[in-house]
């Protein structure tokens, strides 16, 4: 294969159109055609994005020549075309969530794994420079062994003026957790490890037919003590209502979008004892194109180098898995009101 | 087309930080109206600044045209477009006119013949070109003599090689006399992109500070690009990184390290341009008023 990835991006929505600019942008992939059932949308896109249109993957399959597929469809479309894609040999990048029940998302982490292929699940926050460097403070241990866990996942979508338009929405494109929580869900599994046992207590409060407010405890495997708490009812929350806290045995880090705020209890090499904040702004951008503000450049960068043999941070169908289970038990634990295990499948 | 070295930015009257969720809060609460926003406009015109930038919003273009009422000639720049603040004025269309109805089936009827040439070609230009048109007007009051495309436009041109779009902007704004510029957070590829497709403009503003902050791919690549450059007049954005590199060192970066022409510095305060114009002082001497041209 050539160091040039030809790309099918299936999918004209937002995430779909955002894919294929940075793709075009970046050396190492080229877009050989985009998917869109829509004909209108399709063709506007692609001209757009200067590629051929085809309504169905599998009439792109029999056309074009391309070694890997990005998924950008709704949710529940992505087990079919991700399927159809690693049966044809091509590597795959899944929008979050990967699947819309865990037991879907395992059978194609099977599938991948049997093919061969590289399979990625398009957590992009793992690229923000926040948590990139709070990945390297947690990696060097100086927080010690870690006790506590706090996760925050607040936004402003559905308040207590929604219409019933906006409930309609709501109820059309998927619940609290899979829509808005799946981010950092799979933030904590990747910087904490997996979770054992989940209670949670889920609030129905605006007519969505759903949660609109879910709270998890949580115990990791590493005997660590969690906190999930996730919302859309939150007013103010239009931009940057996502933290993660991680307590150690010697200090505590909070990551957010804009920086990373480290209290230590005693000096150490890096940090003073208190205090100590990190802008954003002063940490590496590392990316390739930036655009949106979202950290899709650096999670087509991981892909391209996954493609190219190398061994990039990133996440895998594994990581798409263990977070639709998780997710799939907080809810099981809300509704049930009892504690659940969560048993991954084996060889996970 | 003379262009200041020191220009007052305007991401604080529009609730863009970088710093957190509570500054971006505290921002969109501190300039809530045309009176907030021209209040330090007009003291940091005081204090010496001349040359302003300007989002396509009707608040800023409001406050602009009162400080130049109180102090004539004043260069303005302005940012086009905002899509958000576009449908913003739609939504308020339908919620507060009495005329809703009638306006939006105007601007319906006015949009149908490029909606359908993109649907039948694929074609954005027509569409594109309306869109353009519409925002113009918008700070056409303030009779700029820059206009900037966003960094989002001028990104997703250059990566999807839209010649035609970006032409079509130049044009444009040549025909209401001002001079283009693109803004951009990837200038190291936007920069190349344009020269491949043969297009030149004479003014672009992308991001400039000591911590490399938004100088994507990397700091090395965007200054490489100021080097080689020639006659292009660089205007540098985000120079304090978000508000944590101070004024001094912001622009001693700017203008000796990068070796750029021109920054625009987002204030929030008299103090804050008091603070600002000190350091424009600082490093530039008295001929910090002075400004470069751009033609």
């Amino acid at each position: 294969m050539s160091s040039v990835t030809a790309l099918a991006i299936v999918g004209g929505g937002e995430m779909g159109i955002s894919r294929a600019v940075i793709a075009k942008a970046l050396p190492s992939f080229d877009v050989a055609c985009l998917v869109e059932p829509q004909w209108g949308v399709g063709r506007i896109a692609a001209k757009q994005v200067g590629c051929a249109h085809y309504r169905s993957y599998a009439r792109a399959a029999s056309k074009e020549h391309f070694d890997a597929v990005i998924v950008c469809t709704p949710p529940a479309g992505h087990a079919e075309v991700a399927t159809q894609a690693i049966d044809d040999g091509k590597h795959v990048l899944v929008e979050k969530p990967l699947c819309t029940s865990a037991g879907d998302s395992l059978g194609l982490l099977r599938r991948a794994e049997q093919a061969g292929v590289v399979h990625q699940v398009g957590f992009d926050l793992r690229f923000s420079p926040t948590v990139v460097e709070a990945r390297r403070i947690l990696g060097s241990g100086c927080l010690g062994a870690l006790t506590y866990v706090h996760a925050r996942s607040h936004e402003s979508r559905v308040l207590a003026d929604a219409d019933r338009q906006k409930r309609r929405e709501v109820q059309q494109q998927g619940e609290l957790l899979p829509r808005l929580g799946v981010h950092i869900v799979d933030l904590v599994l990747s910087l904490c490890g997996p979770i054992s046992s989940i209670a949670a207590m889920g609030t129905e409060r605006y007519g969505t037919g759903t949660e609109d407010f879910i709270t998890a405890a949580c115990r990791f495997e590493n005997g660590a003590h969690g906190v999930l708490d996730f919302s859309w009812s939150i007013p103010g929350q239009d931009w940057g209502g996502r933290d993660l806290t991680l307590g150690g045995e010697r200090g505590m880090l909070t990551v957010t979008e804009d920086e990373l705020r480290i209290v230590m209890a005693e000096d150490t090499e890096e940090f003073a004892a208190g205090e100590n904040v990190v802008p954003a702004t002063e940490l590496p951008t590392a990316s390739g194109f930036q655009w949106t503000g979202k950290h899709l450049a650096g999670d087509l960068e991981a892909f391209a180098a996954a493609i190219g043999g190398q061994n990039a941070h990133r996440a895998t169908f594994a990581d798409g898995y263990l977070a639709d289970l998780t997710i799939e038990q907080i809810y099981a634990a809300a509704r049930s009101g009892r504690a659940v295990q969560i048993c991954p499948e084996e060889a996970v | 087309m003379t262009l200041p070295r020191v220009v007052l930015g305007a991401n604080p009257f529009h609730g863009v930080c970088y710093i957190s969720a509570s500054k971006r809060r505290m921002y969109r609460a501190m300039f809530d109206s045309v009176e907030s926003i021209a209040t330090v406009m007009k003291a940091a015109v005081e204090l010496g600044f001349s040359a302003l930038y300007c989002h396509a919003k009707e608040r800023e273009v409001q406050a602009i045209m009162s400080v130049k009422e109180a102090h004539g000639d004043i260069t303005c720049l302005a940012l086009v477009p905002d899509f958000y603040e576009a449908m913003d004025r739609q939504t308020k269309a339908d919620e507060g006119r009495s005329d809703s109805s009638t306006w939006k089936l105007k601007h319906m009827v006015r949009s149908l013949p490029a909606v359908v040439k993109a649907g039948a070609t694929g074609d954005l230009v027509p569409l594109a070109r309306q869109v353009l048109s519409d925002e113009l007007d918008l700070v056409s009051p303030t009779e700029p003599r820059f206009v900037v495309l966003h960094a989002m436009m001028t990104d997703m041109a250059c990566a999807l090689e839209k010649a035609d779009l970006l032409r079509m902007f130049q044009e444009a704004v040549r025909e209401m006399g001002a001079v283009p510029g693109l803004a951009t957070h990837n200038l190291p590829f936007c920069y190349e992109k344009c020269a491949e497709m043969g297009l030149e403009f004479p003014l672009w503003t992308a991001p400039v500070n000591p911590n490399g902050f938004m100088m994507n791919p990397s700091e090395e690549a965007c200054l490489q690009v100021f080097r080689d450059a020639g006659e292009i007049v660089f205007l540098g954005k985000k120079v304090l990184a978000g508000g944590v590199v101070p004024p001094l060192d912001a622009f001693r970066y700017a203008f000796e390290h990068a070796g750029i022409d021109c920054v625009s510095v987002g204030i929030a305060t008299a103090e804050e341009a008091r603070e600002a114009i000190e350091a424009a002082r600082g490093v530039l001497g008295e001929n910090w008023t002075a400004g470069v041209e751009v033609v």
